[in-house]
């Protein structure tokens, strides 16, 4: 089960069929040979269907979310076989369906959890179809309890996809969220809809006054950055404090942001994609007013999942920012200097499709793939 | 005069046809581009190595049967279009069986393919 691997080998963990992809390597930027430890690769979890977010609880079990619609819990290594009851009503279809989870930083005291979903269009909101979601609750005897919805995006949309679903918390009592463009991409440019925004919140749903556009005439208050895309990685920056963001560009395109008080992240007026039939979003990639990414991904890699490393067991790695690929099946460590990307190294070559990863209290990196309905550990 | 009339209850249900298909192909249309073009490209052309094209496919054009099992149900598992191997996911879509049909419709008479056969959510029901 266990193989050891120099971390500057390029890795094929098992050979399961869905490991098979002949998958051409894209480097914008040079390799680099890393100076970590052997590293060992093990299946942690399997028998899970479209696994997108894993949180670890105290105890060391772990919660896992199927976008299915389905709430897991690992027991002692165990994948408990029953889902956990109470979930709302979930839309499983395109891109939707049940995406993040998240504790709340003192869960230990408070007891939430934090997750998001594609939602159906409710009696008296704006718009048709669904939206993306986001619901606290605790965990009571296998099943969610203190239900509170948080926050709906505004308005529905009846497409399927771009729900974006990424959920961090800061230092400073805030919990932000992603929303996707939902495929409408001049709504990301307005600010009287939350499409293509992070949004912040203080912990129990209410408004921070302090968000930068409250009070502004139609525009939504809960915004905190727009002009995103659809941003499936979200986290902490644990030196800087500040929240990085990454987001699927068109084709090509991808980005990786510091998502900052009230500023436009350009989409779609500045992009460095092409739209999927070739034809030009926009002739710009930068303008006044809007702001460059601190890196972008130019083909796509379909970034998902996205967390600095602590370095509690790799230090070496301390401080490095993993970005998961779904398209090329891949990890990228990126070394970080200055809010800059001074080097990249593809890591963990053919893992398969990565929807999520996290460090564990131990330091262990979990990787959740997709495609193999698992989730890696890296120890 | 009986000939008339069915010749022309003939054209008139050759006309509705024609209508529903190249309405369900508008419908197909839409689909593709909130759910497919971004792994299977603006013009179908896939992915090298990594998603396979629609347009010209074989696997597409020649087991019909399959590629609408594919969009109901998501695939698995190696498969071979135009001679190259494939062996990723396709997640299941969550679609009805109109907008299968609708969808099957719009690819299998796009970007040079063209289809004998109109996909109904009827065929697409049977599918399991």
């Amino acid at each position: 089960m266990t193989k050891l691997f120099s971390v500057s080998a390029i890795v094929a963990p098992l050979c399961i069929g869905a490991f098979l992809m002949c998958t051409p390597r894209h480097e914008p930027q040079q390799l680099t040979a890393s100076p970590a430890d052997d590293m060992k690769l093990e299946v942690a979890v399997s028998g899970l269907k479209m696994p997108w977010a894993i949180a670890f609880l105290p105890n060391g079990d772990m919660l896992v979310t199927e976008r299915t619609g389905q709430l897991r819990l690992v027991q002692n290594g165990q994948l408990h076989a029953d889902p956990i009851k109470g979930l709302p009503e979930i839309i499983y279809k395109g891109q939707g369906g049940l995406l993040d989870v998240v504790l709340h930083p003192k869960y230990a005291q408070n007891g939430w959890i934090y997750f998001s979903y594609a939602s159906p269009a409710q009696n008296g909101e704006a718009g048709a179809g669904f939206t993306s979601a986001f619901m606290r609750a605790r965990l009571k005897n296998h099943e969610l309890v203190d239900k509170q919805v948080l926050f709906r995006a505004k308005p529905n949309v009846t497409t399927n996809h771009h729900f974006g679903g990424r959920i961090v918390f800061d230092n400073a009592g805030f919990v932000y969220l992603t929303v996707g463009d939902r495929g409408q991409k001049e709504q990301a440019q307005l600010l009287n809809n939350h499409q293509g925004k992070v949004m912040r919140l203080n912990d129990d749903g209410s408004l921070p006054k302090d968000n930068p556009f409250v009070g502004r005439a139609n525009a939504m208050p809960e915004i905190f950055s727009y002009g995103h895309r659809n941003p499936q990685g979200l986290t902490l920056n644990p030196e800087t404090g500040e929240i990085w963001e990454h987001e699927h560009g068109p084709q090509g395109g991808d980005e990786v942001n510091i998502s900052r008080k009230g500023l436009n992240f350009g989409w779609p007026a500045i992009t460095f994609g092409i739209d999927y039939d070739n034809s030009i979003i926009s002739n710009d990639t930068a303008r006044v007013g809007m702001e460059q990414p601190v890196i972008y991904y130019k083909p796509s890699i379909a970034p998902c999942g996205m967390t600095f490393l602590k370095g509690t067991k790799f230090k070496a790695w301390q401080g490095n920012l993993l970005v998961g690929s779904l398209k090329f099946n891949y990890l990228k460590r990126c070394t970080i200097k200055n809010n800059k990307v001074v080097s990249q190294e593809t890591i963990f070559d053919k893992i398969g499709r990565v929807r999520d990863i996290r460090e564990a209290p131990n330091g262990d990196i979990y990787v959740v793939v997709e495609n193999t309905g698992s989730i890696m550990r890296i120890y | 005069m009986k000939i008339v009339l069915i010749l022309l209850a003939a054209a008139v249900g050759y006309a509705a046809t024609f209508d529903d298909l190249a309405q369900s192909k508008a419908r197909g249309k839409e689909i593709y581009a909130n759910n497919c073009v971004v792994c299977h490209m603006g013009q179908g052309e896939g992915v090298p190595d990594l998603n396979p094209p629609l347009a010209k496919s074989d696997y597409l054009l020649k087991t019909p049967e399959k590629a609408l099992r594919a969009i109901k149900l998501g695939l698995e598992g190696p498969i071979q279009v135009n001679g190259v191997k494939y062996d990723g996911m396709m997640a299941e879509l969550g679609l009805s069986n109109q907008e299968v049909a609708d969808v099957m419709n719009y690819i299998s008479n796009s970007w040079g393919n063209s289809s004998p056969k109109i996909f109904t959510p009827k065929m697409v029901e049977s599918i399991k």
